[in-house]
């Protein structure tokens, strides 16, 4: 059985009142929930958005049809999720000073781990700094590897829309990076 | 569904996705009780949305039938 044919089966047994069938479709979705919504809201807030985006879909299951895959319609409901989290949510300030974080610190530390670490904080705190949407396409193209059709149905947006973010996005996220040419430049 | 096909990324593009997906190497650490708080909640509010909705029909009935007897009182007999 596809992912697909078995995820329309779990949608079906859920809508009959089987709770444990509902449970199978959270952990199967789980990670990449909680994946999208960290990438949009950060990682502090992403498990209520994805516990919030879940329960939003477990109300809504009826209305799925079935017509686009369950994951991309389960997605277009922890986009919403999550824009509607950043809308109630008052404004992040983002320091500049995050910009130009100083190799200094990393210096400091010995161990490889909390260099990635701390490396990952820094380009987690640049992407905040471009707006949801921008942020909500990068996550889904770029980490995700959605096709672009896919992204357009999640984010409710015409194909072209959709490309013409992505590239603004990428561009501003490329400017925010050399601004700290010490993340831009390291090897990986 | 088929991709549509697009130009490679540039040098700079290539460098930003690469460091994107660096980020989300780290996903975020997710209490192990998530599924089954997911699915308390729900079933929670499920148990609650059927009575909710019922209420809520009964007061939507009893307002039209206190707005259709207030309107009945106030007009003038013939």
């Amino acid at each position: 059985m596809s992912p697909q044919s078995d995820d329309a089966d779990l949608v079906r047994r859920t809508t009959r009142g089987e709770l444990t069938a509902f449970e199978q479709l959270v952990d199967r979705h789980r990670p990449v929930v909680v994946r999208v919504a960290a990438g949009i809201v950060g990682s502090e807030e992403a498990e209520d958005v994805s516990q919030d985006a879940f329960l939003r879909a477990f109300h809504r299951l009826e209305r799925f049809r079935g017509e686009a895959p369950f994951r991309s319609w389960l997605l277009r409901i922890t986009h919403n999720a999550a824009l509607d989290h950043l809308a109630r949510r008052r404004p992040e300030p983002v320091d500049p000073e995050t910009f130009d974080a100083s190799p200094q610190s990393a210096v400091r530390a010995p161990a490889e781990r909390l260099e990635l670490r701390e490396r990952i904080e820094r380009l987690e705190r640049k992407l905040r700094g471009l707006s949801a949407e921008h942020r909500a396409v990068l996550v889904l193209r770029d980490a995700e590897g959605l096709s672009y059709e896919e992204i357009a149905e999640i984010t409710a947006s015409p194909l072209g829309t959709v490309k013409g973010r992505l590239h603004r996005a990428r561009r501003e996220f490329i400017e925010m990076l050399r601004a700290n040419t010490y993340d831009w430049e390291l090897p990986q | 569904m088929t991709e549509i096909p697009e130009p490679p990324p540039d040098a700079a593009e290539s460098r930003a996705i690469e460091l994107v997906r660096l980020v989300s190497l780290r996903p975020p650490a997710v209490d192990p009780r998530f599924t089954s708080e997911v699915v308390t909640r729900a079933r929670v509010q499920r148990a609650f949305a059927g009575p909710a909705r019922a209420l809520g029909g009964l007061l939507a009935a009893l307002g039209t039938a206190f707005g259709a007897a207030v309107r009945g009182a106030r007009r003038p007999a013939p």
